[in-house]
């Protein structure tokens, strides 16, 4: 290709992407628009090319808590930032599989900060591993807060139940089995309208 | 065929103009809530049994996470029928979670690499509707406190409402549960036409309604649904009671 076509080539290219900004400027900085009617954004929404929001990112690409001395000098404003930021990977791990999730949540029962504590409660039940049981009893035996140490063990024990999916509860049933219990629960809606 | 000058200057022109029109179309709506479900739920396993001097019944009790919940909907053939038409594969991805699109009301399965399926919808394929759950809020019934700032918009506010839990994998096992749900919305500065704005949904459907497990009648306890995210949102929705 020839330097006199390449650099046409580039004028015109850099002439668009100046005219896209200067218009996005434009239509981003007039007053605010009317909010969507309701039917409007369900269109908008339920697109499946356009999410009504970003997707939540990896878990690799949010930042980490730091220790409490580093957050010493934190504004407010950066403090609850960074234990959003580790809600949103305690709620990542809880949704996975794998013992290192596991093991960080299990961390951060003990973080010094109450909120991501709490979210990792949340964390170990969402996770659903009976591993957590022991580790939970020893974060209510560790804490002075009583209200922490009801949810600690209110987690144990729910950690303790079989999950609803578990093989032992979902027992294949025989067809006059399940027409048995179609027939009652048809009889019952009957009622609840009534 | 090589490209002439003029085909690739159309070429270049149109990527740039489509790439700045996307930034455009992206939609400001509410933000999706990653959801956290948990709950118990008793039910009898078994017909009263006897040891000859005795009879006995006990009530079995089963834990609910959005895990589980996930799991019994790739267990279900219903389901994976409607999975396959409507999103091409019949099993959910491992690592999916639930969000909340508070303005449809509709519960989603979605993962970080693009799956996506709501639990209530339309089968495009046998063109019929399809529903294994969703969180309603009782819209007639909205009430809210709130704060805000008249020259910032930073602010905050607090709803409470009537909401109803329904989860449903055609396969013996329903959860429809009733509670009351608050909605908080924390502000920050308008820029434009949208504000941040964080959103906090905490929906305890205490009541155990009509529930099942593997066909047997049963009572959900504590089910609760919950979570936060952050995003923009259209500055002049607040209050939200009000406006919706």
């Amino acid at each position: 290709m020839r330097p006199k076509f390449l650099l046409a080539l580039l004028l015109v290219v850099l002439a668009v992407v100046g005219a896209a900004f200067v218009l996005n400027q434009l239509l981003t900085g007039h007053p605010a628009p009317p909010p969507p009617a309701r039917a409007t954004a369900t269109l908008t929404t339920s697109a499946p090319v356009a999410p009504s929001a970003a997707p939540i990112p990896a878990v690799s690409s949010l930042p980490v808590m730091p220790t409490p001395a580093t957050t010493n000098a934190w504004t407010p404003e950066q403090r609850q930032a960074a234990i959003e930021a580790e809600t949103d990977r305690l709620q990542q791990w809880s949704a996975n599989d794998d013992p290192a999730s596991l093991s960080h949540i299990l961390a951060d029962l003990t973080h010094s900060e109450k909120e991501i504590r709490q979210a990792a409660i949340e964390a170990a039940k969402q996770y659903g591993s009976r591993d957590a049981i022991p580790v939970l009893k020893d974060a209510a035996a560790n804490t002075s807060d009583t209200k922490e140490q009801m949810d600690l063990l209110a987690a144990a024990e729910f950690l303790s139940l079989p999950p609803i999916a578990d093989e032992a509860v979902q027992q294949p049933k025989t067809p006059e089995q399940i027409q048995a219990a179609e027939q009652k629960q048809a009889q019952r809606q009957k009622r609840l309208q009534r | 065929m090589k490209p002439t000058k003029f085909g690739m200057l159309a070429i270049a022109a149109a990527v740039v103009l489509g790439t700045a029109y996307s930034v455009q179309a992206v939609p400001v709506t509410f933000p999706l809530v990653q959801m956290n479900i948990s709950g118990i739920v008793s039910y009898n396993a078994d017909n009263p049994s006897t040891n000859g001097t005795a009879v006995k019944s006990e009530l079995t009790k089963v834990s609910i996470t959005t895990k589980s919940l996930i799991s019994l909907l790739n267990s279900s053939t219903n389901v994976t029928k409607t999975l396959l038409d409507v999103t091409g594969t019949n099993q959910i991805p491992s690592g999916s979670y639930f969000v909340y699109d508070l303005y449809n009301e509709n519960l989603i399965v979605t993962n970080k690499n693009g799956f996506r399926f709501t639990l209530k919808g339309e089968d495009a394929v046998t063109s019929t509707s399809y529903e294994y759950g969703y969180l309603d809020i009782d819209m007639d019934n909205l009430i809210g406190s709130f704060n805000q700032n008249d020259n910032t918009g930073v602010g905050n506010e607090t709803d409470l409402t009537g909401i109803d839990f329904y989860f449903y994998d055609k396969n013996g096992n329903q959860l429809e549960d009733y509670g009351n749900g608050f909605i908080k919305w924390n502000f920050g500065k308008v820029s434009g036409s949208v504000q941040k704005t964080t959103l906090s949904i905490d929906f305890p459907a205490s009541n155990g309604y009509n529930d099942e497990v593997n066909y047997n009648s049963a009572i959900a306890q504590n089910v609760r649904c919950s979570g936060s995210a952050t995003g923009n949102v259209y500055a002049d929705i607040f209050p939200f009671y009000l406006w919706w």
